[in-house]
């Protein structure tokens, strides 16, 4: 485990605010950090849980995510998953996800400008998916599912939080989509017709 | 276009209204900051031709005014 406290030393890593679920949303929210929906306080002792499932340095980008081309590192992505909801457990996937979608051949940088409603979706394939309980099945792409809800949200959160796609500044979506609100689903392997992904 | 005035062609970036923030933020991202940003109105979708030629001559005086100091 790296130190955290060491980490929040930085300049603007952190920040300070009343210990108050609302006082908290409110901060958030009149900064732009979240989708208007409530967020999870990302207080120290939440991050340091969810990053007990990273197993690279916490400071370290394993991506910088257009179109501000901040970077991703696993302290700023484990707040966002916090904020999002994301159990621990999930956290994995949140960074494998948006270092998949940094590869120059999926043009992040396109998708997060365009006018376009389009969102980047996550289909997670694999016994993992089974294990932390991503729906593949009837309303795969609705609600219900909290790690299909929380695992979308996070990396939605962290594409406008760290790569700076903010409707109307960053993301020029001219009507926006619900899909950039949460877009995670897992393969229906066995009810699939096609070869897996993996394959 | 970044990397063309990287390159030192005579570049510059025609948009409208709507996109002054992110060509802003982007020519700066690009390490290009001073990139000419001629600002026409919105929208460029659904015009006739006529307004199309409008935003056209709308950008023309400042994209003449551009080349001719060889803007870079």
């Amino acid at each position: 485990m790296m130190d955290m406290v060491q980490l929040l030393k930085a300049p603007q890593a952190g920040f300070e605010v009343e210990d108050d679920f609302e006082a908290v949303n409110v901060y958030c929210r009149e900064r732009g950090w979240t989708d208007g929906l409530p967020i999870v306080p990302p207080t120290q002792e939440r991050v340091e849980r969810m990053l007990a499932y990273c197993n690279r340095a916490w400071d370290e980008p394993i991506a910088a995510l257009p179109p501000r081309f901040g970077a991703a590192t696993p302290l700023r992505l484990a707040a966002n998953a916090v904020m999002a909801g994301c159990l621990p457990e999930h956290f994995p996937i949140v960074m494998l996800a948006l270092e998949a979608m940094s590869d120059e051949r999926f043009n992040l940088y396109g998708i997060q400008a365009t006018t376009h409603p389009c969102a980047p979706l996550i289909i997670v394939n694999g016994p993992i998916a089974r294990e932390l309980g991503i729906n593949s099945g009837h309303s795969a792409f609705g609600p219900g599912a909290h790690a299909n809800a929380t695992i979308g949200r996070a990396v939605r959160l962290a594409l406008v939080n760290i790569g700076g796609a903010i409707p109307g500044l960053g993301d020029m979506s001219t009507y926006g989509s619900p899909t950039k609100y949460s877009y995670c689903a897992a393969e229906n392997e066995a009810a699939s017709p096609w070869e897996p992904l993996h394959v | 276009m970044a990397e063309l005035r990287k390159r030192g062609l005579l570049t510059m970036v025609i948009c409208s209204e709507p996109f002054l923030k992110l060509g802003k933020t982007q020519a700066r991202v690009f390490g290009v900051p001073a990139l000419p940003l001629i600002v026409i109105p919105h929208p460029l979708g659904g015009l006739s031709i006529d307004d199309v030629k409008a935003r056209a001559a709308a950008a023309l005086p400042e994209f003449i005014k551009l080349v001719k100091e060889g803007a870079r």
